[in-house]
């Protein structure tokens, strides 16, 4: 995967894939084009062309741009909603007990070119559709994206796809009894994107979970990624910006406020 | 001021000299007290607004405008010596009168104040009155407009939302819809109960938390009915509502799972032949 800048010339097109996503996006009379689909009905193309080759009937979205303007940028980031990740099978931690989760998260790909010479997103696109669920009761709460693939305790090369974004989650139970872990909340906006041997990852996040009196876990972010992929590449900075200890636990406690059993 | 200094031209011009300022004192009076009561009024709605609802600050500013407004009228009255009893007994006997004349409109004041108090509602909430439903565009004293889906204005007196059922269709975030559905006695309970789940489970719209609800409601006439209810946003209800119901067709075409009509088999001759 390319998530550094391209250029695009004029007249000309660019098809790439990523996962059941298909992007193709056009540079052709001072105007971006992106047309994309998700599954298999995509349009079968080679990876770049000139605009002639291309049929007269696709669905484009478009953006006014300059004559000049010939650069673009793929970058990963994460869905626009929070997450709610579930272990392979639900666990209990025992009081000073730690666990290590592997999280796989879909990544959404935000399409940035240039206009007058300046980088600026034209278009979201998630790399596969996320079911919705609700977090919190039915009179209050807020939307979350539903993981399909489970938490796992281990990582393994070939079970996430590329476009997929692997966030590790360390969780301590700092309680006086034993907690029940059966699915996390995540909030990404302290979440950067990394790449490491064509895999992407997330800054690690690390949760202390209260002690009795205490409001909401505690959650930390390390700057980058936890080992394999600590010499990983950062792709795209957090939202919300890098977290800085000794703020986290007034800045971070809306981030998972529920690991709930 | 008078050339000749005579008591009487004194007292003449005196008494002139009064009169006048009392004209400019009721003037300045107006001058300053209208605009002051519109600005406190304001104030009154913004400061209710932050603490309270829309309709509250509303209505806190039309109760401070007027009660500001006689204040100021009874001022400028008073310069001129009107006698504020008579015209307080005057007041009250108009009012009993009044009142007799507009008691609908008063039950809708104090209706729209116990409103107010209750909050079932809010300005820009989808609301279902006397089986109108539409936004609440404005909550006045004595009534609220709505604005229907097919863009109609509707006003509803307060003293009817009062005395009515009034249903808060936005006020949680998320709905339940509920699709009631026949299958042909010859069809499979467990492949019906598969299918309705998988339809849930593939449609975007549809939350995964709260669970879908499917349940097998009997034996029709000519069907076996069951319910499947599916949680989704209030904002993307309509969209949930829509879609649901065309995949799921689409599904049972493709499963061969037939959706009788009501059918009645009449048979010819006595019962015993």
């Amino acid at each position: 995967m390319i998530w550094t800048e391209q250029t695009l010339p004029a007249g000309h097109w660019i098809c790439q894939r990523f996962g059941p996503l298909t992007i193709l996006l056009l540079n052709q009379h001072e105007e971006w084009r992106v047309c994309h689909w998700l599954g298999d009905e995509a349009l079968v193309v080679p990876g770049t062309g000139t605009a002639e080759e291309l049929p007269d009937n696709l669905h484009w979205q478009r953006w006014d741009c300059t004559d000049s303007d010939e650069t673009f940028q793929i970058r990963p980031c994460f869905p626009d909603l929070p997450l709610i990740a579930q272990p392979v099978s639900p666990l209990w931690l025992a009081p000073e007990g730690a666990a290590q989760f592997f999280v796989g998260i879909p990544a959404t790909l935000e399409i940035i070119a240039s206009f007058d010479q300046q980088m600026r997103p034209l278009i979201h696109l998630p790399t596969q559709a996320l079911t919705k669920t609700w977090h919190g009761d039915r009179s209050k709460g807020n939307p979350c994206y539903t993981l399909r693939t489970r938490a796992r305790r281990t990582f393994s090369t070939g079970v996430w796809p590329e476009h997929d974004i692997i966030c590790v989650v360390d969780i301590l139970n700092k309680g006086e009894s034993d907690f029940h872990f059966q699915k996390l909340y995540l909030e990404s906006g302290h979440l950067g994107v990394f790449e490491h041997q064509n895999q992407l990852w997330a800054n690690a996040c690390r949760i202390r979970v209260a002690k009795p009196g205490f409001h909401s876990h505690e959650v930390t972010f390390s700057p980058r990624p936890l080992a394999p992929a600590h010499e990983a590449v950062e792709v795209k900075a957090p939202i919300d910006g890098h977290s800085r200890r000794g703020k986290f636990h007034r800045a971070f406690s809306s981030f998972i406020d529920a690991l709930t059993d | 001021m008078p050339e000749n200094w005579s008591p009487e031209t004194i007292i003449k011009w005196a008494a002139e000299a009064e009169y006048l300022n009392k004209w400019i004192f009721a003037l300045l009076i107006l001058i300053i007290g209208f605009p002051l009561v519109g600005f406190i009024a304001r104030r009154v709605r913004i400061i209710v607004f932050k603490r309270s609802s829309a309709q509250a600050a509303m209505v806190a500013r039309k109760i401070v405008s007027y009660l500001g407004y006689i204040f100021v009228v009874i001022l400028v009255l008073q310069q001129f010596g009107v006698d504020l009893g008579t015209l307080l007994g005057a007041a009250g006997i108009g009012a009993v009168a009044i009142g007799f004349a507009a008691q609908t409109s008063l039950s809708n004041i104090i209706s729209g104040i116990f409103l107010i108090g209750e909050k079932p509602f809010t300005i820009g909430d989808f609301i279902e009155v006397d089986q109108i439903s539409g936004t609440v565009d404005t909550i006045g004293l004595l009534s609220l407009t709505l604005r229907t889906t097919d863009n109609r204005s509707v006003r509803i007196p307060n003293e009817t939302l009062v005395k009515t059922k009034v249903t808060n269709i936005s006020r949680h975030p998320i709905r339940r819809y509920n699709l009631t559905i026949g299958v042909s006695y010859h069809e499979d309970i467990d492949h019906i109960l598969r299918v309705l789940r998988e339809v849930a489970e593939e449609n975007v719209l549809c939350l995964d938390e709260p669970a879908p609800f499917i349940s097998f409601d009997g034996f029709g006439d000519s069907s076996m009915n069951f319910t499947l209810g599916v949680w989704g946003l209030s904002q993307e209800y309509l969209s949930l509502k829509n879609l649901i119901g065309i995949e799921l067709k689409r599904r049972f075409d493709e499963e061969g799972i037939e959706i009788p009509f009501p059918h009645m088999t009449i048979a010819k001759g006595k019962a015993s032949e």
